[in-house]
């Protein structure tokens, strides 16, 4: 089985993914910059073009590119489903897991409990729903799909003044219940979910280094799984508190959780990738 | 939906009533809007035009709901969004829940994301060999030396989400091409990349608005190799090339656009699609309202089919509620 593993600059987190593949049954692993490919559609074909690439040699792709690149993840997407290459990522789901209201809306339509929560292009549609909330609530700002705030706020007074405190133009604003307990950030690899439990302290929220290790009841790991999944990805970090998702990232902290669980996660990828290969041939 | 819930009004006729919705943009240009309110209010009993920012999303217990004034706007017949490229972030979860809905939409969230991307465009109307020109994606100037490979220069080059011929550069060398890659990549754009075509400076605009077609030719200004109106071109209506409608509506066809605007060059091989637009322009000045009024009439035509639809079905259940599932279809009665 042969693997290519696209992303940005070569990091840590490539090293050790490139190390698990080849030690799992890949014969052959490539690293490739994604800023190298070049898609050129040609009639009823489209290339995916790096000099010396060729794309069919790869059973599977790991894909490990920012969010931002979606209008160039996208299109390759298609190129690798249609010539059944496995990713980790479905098409469309690039699309989805990068614009955050976009992403809470298809947790909700797919049934995933959210908290409650109120989206507007215009932050001054909150001002007429400041009493239908239960406080705190989590006020998150973005311009484009980049969140340029994300704050908790105690009371209507204060979800009013930071409306009219807005300097920067904004196009989008997300208002959340703050649900009053424990984040469970996991992480997700096919069907095996990890979590590291991060309480509030005085300084915010617990760092993942030093969050606990918890086990979950038999719903809330079905709960995450099926987050994961409505939002296209095979490997994920879920974040959910009481049972109601907040965020779900196309990625795991591979580092944290290597040192948290004793396990090696770039082995459990690798595993995985080997198995849902098996499962398409 | 659950009929019960959402029981609607009959017009002494006994025909259901029909309501439209129109959502745009903050900076809609308020012609456009108003032609379309024009038509529509002389074929729907209800029409409503929504700035997108008053619109309210609130998911909560399960639900996800598109509000305005407490009012579900999934509750209509029929909507229209009117929106651009700017600001999509908030637009993409709208058309997700219109999606979903009930309510018929022409257009829908995946054409919205297609149809706003040049490179993705041609690649999917490509692929269903809708005939397009040769085309490229890279997001380097490292990666741009596959595409001058393979088309050579003169080469246009587009940022992908440039509209209105905005983002639209001819490069002609080497040197041309590095600057403007240096500048384009320090901000972190998708490039697209196409062979120039010498000596066409127009392209011709079709309208696919459900099966009819509107068609113009537009002609740059002189000494400007683009063709829009904005940029200072002209246009002349035409009447439609049977071979070019029947592309135009098999490329709307693919992206799963009702309404839509596809534009051609002409090639030296024949015509070939370049982009199609989610939102397109009535063109008031050559057409008047011909463009607006297509558009409600569509929109009315589906809305009064699926309203039949809707209607027999109660009618049916009444029967059924009052004499019983004994009920004969006109099939089997003696």
């Amino acid at each position: 089985m042969n693997v290519l593993l696209l992303a940005g600059n070569k990091t840590d987190v490539i090293s050790g993914l490139k190390k698990a593949f080849s030690e799992n049954r890949f014969s052959k692993v490539t690293y490739l910059n994604i800023a190298r490919l070049n898609l050129i559609t040609k009639g009823t074909k489209t290339y995916v073009k790096d000099s010396g690439l060729n794309i069919d040699d790869y059973d599977a792709v790991y894909m490990r590119v920012k969010l931002s690149f979606a209008p160039f993840v996208e299109p390759l997407m298609d190129e690798l489903a249609d010539k059944s290459i496995y990713t980790q990522i479905k098409r469309g789901s690039y699309y989805i897991n990068s614009n955050e209201p976009l992403q809470l809306i298809t947790l909700s339509q797919a049934g995933v409990k959210l908290a409650k929560t109120a989206i507007v292009a215009d932050p001054r549609q909150i001002n007429s729903m400041v009493d239908n909330f239960s406080y705190p609530v989590i006020f998150k700002s973005f311009k484009g799909l980049e969140k340029t705030q994300a704050i908790v706020l105690e009371s209507k007074k204060q979800l009013s003044s930071q409306i009219d405190s807005l300097r920067s133009k904004v196009n989008c604003v997300v208002v959340r219940e703050f649900i009053d307990a424990p984040l469970q950030q996991c992480a997700v690899i096919g069907d095996n979910v990890f979590c590291i439990e991060r309480r509030m302290t005085d300084n915010g929220l617990q760092e993942l280094s030093k969050g606990r290790f918890v086990k979950l009841s038999r719903e809330e790991k079905k709960t995450v799984i099926n987050a994961a999944q409505v939002c296209g990805c095979d490997i994920a970090t879920v974040k959910m508190a009481k049972g109601h998702v907040t965020e779900v990232i196309p990625d795991i902290k591979f580092k944290v959780f290597n040192k948290k669980f004793s396990e090696d996660f770039y082995s459990l990828v690798a595993e995985n990738f080997a198995k849902k290969i098996g499962e398409k041939k | 939906m659950n009929a019960a819930k959402t029981r609607k009004k009959k017009k002494p006729n006994g025909q259901l009533q029909t309501s439209l919705l129109i959502i745009g943009s903050r900076k809609y240009k308020k012609a456009t809007v108003k032609a379309l309110l024009e038509e529509a209010r002389k074929l729907f009993d209800v029409v409503l035009f929504v700035p997108i920012s008053k619109i309210k999303i609130v998911c909560d217990k399960g639900e996800t709901k598109l509000l305005y004034k407490g009012t579900d706007l999934t509750k209509f017949d029929a909507c229209y969004p009117r929106f651009s490229i700017n600001d999509f972030v908030f637009k993409e979860a709208v058309l997700k829940i219109l999606d979903k809905s009930d309510i018929y939409v022409p257009v829908s969230l995946l054409a919205y994301q297609i149809s706003n991307h040049k490179y993705y465009t041609v690649k999917e109307l490509s692929h269903a060999g809708v005939p397009t020109l040769v085309s490229s994606l890279f997001t380097s100037p490292e990666a741009a030396q596959e595409s001058i490979n393979e088309f050579g220069f003169p080469i246009v080059l587009k940022l992908i989400s440039g509209f209105a011929g905005k983002g639209v550069m001819l490069i002609h060398d080497k040197k041309e091409l590095k600057s403007i890659l240096d500048t384009v990549t320090l901000y972190e754009e998708f490039i697209s990349a196409q062979k120039f075509i010498e000596g066409v400076n127009s392209d011709y605009r079709y309208w696919v608005i459900g099966k009819k077609v509107i068609a113009a030719k537009r002609t740059g200004k002189k000494g400007e190799w683009r063709a829009n109106i904005s940029r200072g071109g002209s246009a002349a209506v035409l009447k439609p090339d049977p071979y070019m409608k029947a592309i135009a509506l098999d490329a709307s066809r693919v992206l799963k656009m009702d309404i839509s605007a596809v534009d051609f060059i002409e090639t030296p091989t024949g015509p070939a699609i370049i982009e199609v637009n989610f939102m397109p322009g009535p063109f008031k000045d050559y057409l008047g309202n011909e463009v607006p009024k297509a558009m409600v009439e569509h929109l009315h035509a589906v809305v009064k089919r699926r309203n039949m639809v809707k209607g027999i079905s109660a009618e049916v259940k009444e029967l059924i509620e009052k004499f019983g599932k004994s009920v004969k279809t006109s099939s089997s009665a003696e």
